[in-house]
């Protein structure tokens, strides 16, 4: 709930700031679209793979030479499942964005 | 005559006897004779066309020929190679097509991969025992983790190469410069990553991360 509260306020904010009247459905479209795509990266690098390739450093180890997986794997877990599905519900919107920016004008010109 | 009126609507050729294979490659020319025992139906068993070759009748998607039919031998590949391809020649137009393209294919794979972890492999790995996860999950994550982050970069950044020339192009139209959709777009998003991220740590963020996963 509270990212979507985020991204339609972002939305809002780039159309803001984007209504000089020469900017076309497309910019606008995969402005908003694409920002998504942009949030959805700096989660893949910013938190789910750093969190993900100490989980899975730690899992190996583990299996391998009976280190204990510190306590810090299931705040990891949690966190990168948390991101996760924010990416699986952003793609939505994203992909709708994305198709619009051609075939469905509902921005500028 | 007709060719020439329905322009690149053409999908095949329809020709009388003895005119029909003076367009196509050597390949594909076959004596008169030959032609004309097909059409009479002579030897059916015999193939007269390389394998890749289809025939047989063509419509034309044309509204202004919407309804007919033409039963005559159309030899597909020999049309396609003679006419009915244009490739845009301007750099430009394949250098965007090229980044459409990727944009494509590390979307599907960056997305694939998402839809992968959130619908099939959380749930799954929450049913195995240790012993099995820790067998399973190194290799599985990252491989699966290799092309998904790989993926989300491609894509993002020919999609940034896109978008690029089309906010080129409509400043250049507007008479303004693409610094304003460029920064607000960078600046904006990247504050919302920034807040996103705030809200989600478990435990800690300023919201309860129940409120914040619903």
């Amino acid at each position: 709930m509270i990212y979507t509260v985020i991204v339609v306020a972002a939305s809002w904010l780039f159309l803001h700031f984007n209504d000089h009247g020469w900017e076309s459905n497309r910019l606008l479209s995969i402005g908003i679209g694409g920002g998504m795509g942009w949030m959805m990266m700096l989660n893949v690098w910013g938190v789910i793979w750093r969190g993900q390739k100490k989980i899975i450093q730690w899992t190996a180890d583990n299996a391998a030479n009976g280190t204990a997986i510190p306590e810090k794997a299931k705040y990891l877990a949690r966190q990168t499942f948390l991101m996760s599905r924010a990416n699986f519900v952003l793609s939505f919107p994203l992909l709708f964005l994305m198709g619009a920016s051609s075939h469905y004008p509902m921005f500028g010109k | 005559m007709l060719r020439h009126e329905l322009g690149r609507t053409t999908i095949g050729y329809s020709s009388p006897a003895g005119s029909y294979n003076t367009a196509l490659p050597q390949a594909f020319q076959l004596p008169e004779e030959q032609y004309s025992q097909e059409r009479r139906g002579f030897g059916r068993n015999q193939r007269r066309f390389p394998d890749f070759v289809k025939t047989g009748p063509v419509s034309f998607p044309s509204p202004a020929i919407y309804n007919l039919q033409f039963h005559t031998r159309v030899v597909e590949l020999g049309a396609l190679t003679v006419s009915h391809i244009n490739l845009p020649s301007d750099f430009n137009t394949n250098l965007l097509m090229l980044f459409r393209w990727l944009h494509f294919i590390g979307g599907i794979t960056w997305l694939g991969l998402l839809y992968f972890f959130n619908l099939v492999n959380v749930p799954f790995l929450k049913e195995l025992d240790p012993t099995t996860k820790g067998k399973v999950l190194p290799g599985l994550m990252s491989r699966a983790l290799w092309w998904f982050r790989w993926a989300s970069v491609l894509t993002v950044l020919a999609g940034l190469a896109y978008w690029g020339s089309i906010v080129a192009s409509d400043a250049s139209n507007g008479g303004a410069s693409s610094g304003g959709p460029m920064a607000t777009f960078f600046l904006i998003w990247t504050i919302a990553w920034a807040l996103m991220y705030a809200c989600l740590i478990p435990g800690k963020g300023p919201f309860n991360k129940d409120l914040c996963s619903l």
